[in-house]
């Protein structure tokens, strides 16, 4: 007698012996040891045998086991376990399907036939239906499997598996009929059955699959309930196939009445006033009654502006509103919106899982949810849009759960992140023979950023994997070289939370860079530069301004150096000295802009001031007819900076963005005068990080060239000021691929001083752009410009394609 | 020319491939091994040599550092072999795995749950186990960390200057380690939290806010009279006093 017919209640008795039965190609002891009965062990039953039972049928290798009692001797039970062995399956294959489909069949039946398992005939026909379905779905309704067992040659006790395929032809939709649809048209009906097409144009899908084309219908009638078709149903439908063997559906409809609303009352509100409620709803008496779009507006709108976020912004997160309908009279309906407001739910714990590399406090410190608050949405939205910010998490794979404890009042706030990789390398190297341009060399760069870097994990050995990471630091290094003719070392170290209370970001960083002539390496100019900074939130005026200070050391070595990089006003270059160049900057800042790449609204201004030590004020030298080396060796200037931004969406996804920028450089002495460095270059070329010389700012105008601007002519100007306005149209805000043009209006122009300074004497020039944004390259960028006030080509008569210049831009947009 | 590990891992021969694979084993050749256990795991399911083949497999995986799979493989093998002789120790293994696995305390804790689940368990299976008192050294140690977070959270918040939230992090830490060597610390600094809330509050607050610093100062006082933190407790519990009646 089976073990399953014995009573119900619980049972201890003691195992006699176990006794394995049919086990030819399995061995007896194994099973034994499986089964977890043991002679001499206890046996409760029923649960240890339906146990046994259940761990030799998860083995797979039995169509059948009976676990039975042979005999009883008082409370001691001797057991035999029958087996019956089937062949292990060693492979399957498929006949007749197409190669690239082996992937997809194979994965619609591994859950099926497990290799080394057995096979059982249900295993096979799920293997079959499991294939029918994956062709059904690509439109092959008639498609036909076989399978065949074929015994294994080499092994004893193995079988194989083969699966005839034959698809036959897709079978395809060639009319939707309705029937019964007055209101309604066919063609706005067949638009609404998004998974049912039928065949019509040459590349357009047509397929039948009954899941989808079950939801299609039940869309038909979500589709008449929006229109207020309260009581639309499908009496009924049919599906045959025509001559051609082509799929016809036919499907009848009664459409009711068309209802509209009389009435919306409300029921149980007591923070938000009838009137509130209704401009929230946004639907009022004589409205087509429409239930989809009323439990949205209740609900789930998408924009995240409903009646429940109304609550649950203010962590009323046991709310619900249930419309119902008090009276439906001929085609008028009343609603009644039933509201239960519940308590204010208060923030328990909030806990973050999946960091496994960034540490909780670098996360934690960014959520503006904490612990003892009230509830909001809001906040959940902007902790989110944080702590992403960081670029340390998989934006697809973050996920908040809320849990709340209904009892308490209470609601749990989890943060689930996975960490991906924000790192940075940047190698490029080649080796230039000598020649006539060059003295030859290595040319190559080496760039290195560690976005999520923790200093203090350098000397554990267990964090380096591969770098110390987790404290949200960012490390870079970066060094460049082109040949002899350009050599560049940069390093920079940034801490955002000096000191772990408040978001005061910590900048360290340097350089050093070095050009050479390059028919003769000993004659150089070597720029060479210490930044410590400290960058502050402020709280006042508001909560978007910043303020970055700096301290700088910057050392220029120019020795025997002929070209024009520095000059002083009077035209004289700079070729010999080393100069220091010591100075504080100050910026103040307030930025509203939170998309980086294509904002389309906010706004940005910044002030900053760069002040040097007033040297010549201090130190009673007579600086008459004295060396340029020996004028200029403390540098001693003030420099004042003022930009601003602004972007709005004006119609569609068109953006425009205005900017105005203002520059100033001064000196504190007439005797010392304009320094030659720090100057401002207008109208350079837009220079990628390629080369770039410090010591002076390069500002880029669309359209024109730096020989255009008189007063850059000598080394720079002290003055310049330049607007934009541009239009901007994005064709992709794809972040593997953000694409956009734009079209430009730019003015601007260069002074040596204020008695020049005119800032309604601008060159102006229009054109258009493209900008490419991809995540591995970073910027790439076209403009062309057309500069109609170049003043050489004012006089003559010139072409209009003469005004016009066209730029790359690479790496970052320039000033 | 194929190496002998391709030639017997491509020959298709259960028999040879165990042969070669036990040899990698006990060499300590471990990925070797793994690669070659892996192919005939199926094969000799419900054979003699399954039971030893799988425990070596998952010792294997062990010894190479892939924790992940030990665990899961010790704990695999305790529910497909309940009555072998090797299962209090892979349940031990599957637990010892975990607590390997579990990373400092800044980092995400799942594996540190799972090792203290696991532990226990083994406990309650195996009482008279002779690994159950390194189990609950285990155990508490574990314990000590998620106590640790808990206590970073709370710094944190008071750095922030986020008091609030500070007290209810230690308060709530307070309930779910009651066993913890710091309490007296801990309950010094939601009274010092606590009147820093109340000290930095709107004028509307402060009242609820001193009123409940002052209990809970009380509260220290009676229950740790000795404490090293007396005298500071006593500040807050005197200006609280004396805000209660201003207000």
């Amino acid at each position: 007698n089976a073990f399953s017919q014995i009573g119900e209640a619980q049972e201890i008795l003691e195992v006699g012996d176990v006794n394995i039965i049919g086990a030819t190609h399995t061995d007896p002891n194994a099973l034994k040891v499986v089964s977890g009965l043991k002679t001499g062990g206890k046996l409760a039953l029923p649960d240890d045998v339906q146990e046994a039972f259940n761990n030799l049928w998860d083995l797979n290798l039995f169509s059948d086991i009976k676990i039975v009692e042979r005999k009883r001797i008082d409370n001691i039970v001797f057991i035999d376990i029958y087996i019956e062995e089937r062949p292990r399956l060693t492979r399957f294959y498929f006949e007749g399907n197409k190669n690239s489909r082996e992937t997809d069949l194979k994965e619609a039946v591994e859950p099926y036939l497990v290799k080394g398992s057995i096979v059982t005939e249900s295993d096979l026909s799920k293997a079959e239906s499991a294939i029918k379905k994956y062709y059904r779905e690509k439109g092959f309704l008639d498609a036909e499997v076989t399978i065949e067992e074929v015994p294994e040659e080499k092994l004893q006790n193995g079988i194989q598996i083969k699966i005839k395929i034959d698809r036959k032809s897709k079978v395809k939709i060639h009319d939707i009929i309705f029937e019964g649809n007055t209101q309604v048209k066919d063609r706005k009906l067949r638009k609404q059955m998004e998974e049912t097409k039928r065949k019509r144009k040459l590349f357009s899908s047509s397929k039948f699959i009954e899941d989808k084309y079950e939801e299609d219908k039940e869309k038909i009638i979500a589709f008449y309930q929006t229109l207020g078709f309260r009581d639309a149903r499908i009496t009924s439908d049919s599906i045959w196939r025509n001559e051609d063997d082509r799929l016809m559906i036919k499907i009848n409809l009664e459409e009711g009445d068309q209802y509209y609303i009389r009435d919306i009352a409300w029921k149980g509100n007591t923070l938000y006033s009838n009137d509130q409620l209704k401009r929230v709803l946004g639907m009022k008496k004589g409205d087509v009654y429409n239930l989809d779009e009323l439990e949205k507006r209740l609900s789930f709108s998408l924009d995240g502006n409903d009646v429940s976020a109304l609550y649950m912004d203010d962590g009323y997160l046991f709310f619900s509103a249930q419309p119902i309908e008090v009276a439906v009279v001929q085609d008028s309906v009343d609603i009644e919106i039933r509201i239960y407001e519940g308590p204010q739910a208060t923030i328990d714990r909030v806990s973050i899982a999946g960091n496994d590399r960034t540490h909780e406090n670098v996360i934690r410190r960014e959520l503006t949810t904490k612990p003892g608050q009230k509830f909001s949405r809001s906040d959940i939205i902007r902790s989110q849009r944080k702590v992403l910010a960081l670029g340390y998490f998989n934006q697809e794979k973050f996920n908040i759960n809320t849990p709340v404890n209904e009892q308490r009042g209470t609601v749990d706030i989890e943060y689930e992140v996975e960490e991906q990789s924000s790192d940075q390398l940047e190698l490029s190297a080649g080796y230039q023979p000598e020649s006539f341009y060059s003295s030859g060399g290595l040319i190559g760069t080496l760039g290195l950023t560690f976005n999520n870097f923790s200093i203090r994990n350098i000397f554990n050995r267990e964090a380096w994997h591969p770098l110390p990471t987790g404290d949200g630091q960012k490390l870079s290094v970066r060094a460049q070289s082109n040949g002899n003719f350009y050599q560049s070392f940069n390093f920079s170290f940034t801490e955002p939370w000096m000191g772990g209370k408040k978001p005061n970001a910590f900048t360290l960083a340097a350089y050093t860079n070095k050009f050479t002539d390059i028919q003769n390496i000993s004659n150089f100019v070597r720029m060479s530069q210490l930044t410590l900074g400290l960058g502050s939130p402020l709280k006042w005026p508001d909560n978007n301004f910043v303020i970055n200070n700096t301290i700088n050391y910057q050392r220029i070595d120019i020795n025997n150096y002929r070209r024009n990089i520095f000059q002083l006003p009077n035209g004289q270059t700079v070729t010999d000295g080393l100069f220091n160049n010591i100075y504080l900057e100050s910026t103040f800042a307030r930025s509203t802009i939170y998309e980086p790449i294509f904002p389309t609204e906010g706004s940005s201004f910044s002030l900053s001031l760069q002040l040097t030590p007033p040297y010549s004020l201090i130190n009673n030298k007579s600086y008459d007819g004295i060396s340029i080396q020996d004028k200029y060796k403390w540098v001693e200037y003030h420099k004042w900076k003022v930009k601003a931004e602004w972007y709005k969406q004006v119609f569609g996804k068109f953006v425009v963005k205005a900017s105005a920028k203002f520059g100033f450089l001064g000196y504190y002495n007439e005797a010392v005068g304009d320094s030659p460095f720090e100057r401002f270059i207008f109208g350079a070329e837009p220079l990628s990080n390629q080369f770039q010389i410090t010591g002076q700012e390069q500002i880029n105008m669309r359209g024109y060239e730096e020989q255009n601007f008189p007063a850059v002519g000598t080394g720079g100007s002290s003055i310049y000021n330049k607007f934009s306005l541009e239009l901007r149209y994005p064709f992709s805000l794809n972040p593997s691929s953000t694409i956009y043009v734009l079209s430009f209006l730019d003015g601007g122009n260069a002074f040596n001083s204020f008695d020049e300074y005119n800032p309604f004497n601008i060159k102006r020039s229009a054109g258009l752009g493209l900008r490419v944004f991809l995540p591995m390259f970073g910027l790439i960028g076209f403009d062309y410009g057309i500069g109609w006030d170049k003043p050489a080509l004012q006089a003559q008569g010139a072409k209009l394609t003469e005004f016009g210049k066209f730029q790359v831009l690479l790496g970052f947009e320039p000033e | 020319c194929k190496s002998e590990f391709e030639q017997v891992r491509t020959s298709g021969e259960p028999d040879r491939i165990y042969t070669k694979a036990m040899e990698y084993y006990e060499q300590e050749d471990y990925s070797k091994a793994i690669s070659l256990m892996e192919i005939i795991l199926s094969s000799y399911r419900g054979t003699a040599k399954g039971e030893d083949l799988y425990f070596k497999y998952a010792y294997a995986n062990y010894n190479q550092g892939l924790y992940i799979s030990s665990a899961n493989l010790f704990e695999t093998f305790s529910t497909s072999f309940p009555s072998s002789d090797h299962r209090e120790e892979a349940d031990f293994m599957a637990a010892y795995s975990y607590y390997l696995l579990s990373p400092n305390f800044r980092l995400d804790q799942q594996y540190t749950h799972k090792a203290i689940d696991a532990f226990q368990l083994f406990v309650n299976t195996f009482p008279n186990s002779d690994k159950v008192e390194q189990s609950n050294t285990l155990i508490d140690d574990l314990r000590q960390k998620m106590e640790r977070k808990r206590l970073g959270e709370a710094r944190l918040y008071i750095d922030l200057q986020q008091y609030e939230a500070a007290v209810q992090v230690m308060e709530n830490l307070l309930k779910d380690f009651p066993e913890t060597q710091n309490a007296e610390e801990i309950r010094y600094l939601i009274v010092k939290s606590q009147y820093d809330l109340a000290a930095n509050s709107v004028y509307e607050k402060q009242k609820e806010r001193f009123t409940k610093t002052n209990t809970i100062a009380q509260a220290f006082i009676d229950r740790y009279p000795n404490s090293g933190y007396r005298k500071e407790v006593e500040k807050y519990l005197n200006v609280s006093t004396t805000k209660i009646k201003e207000l």
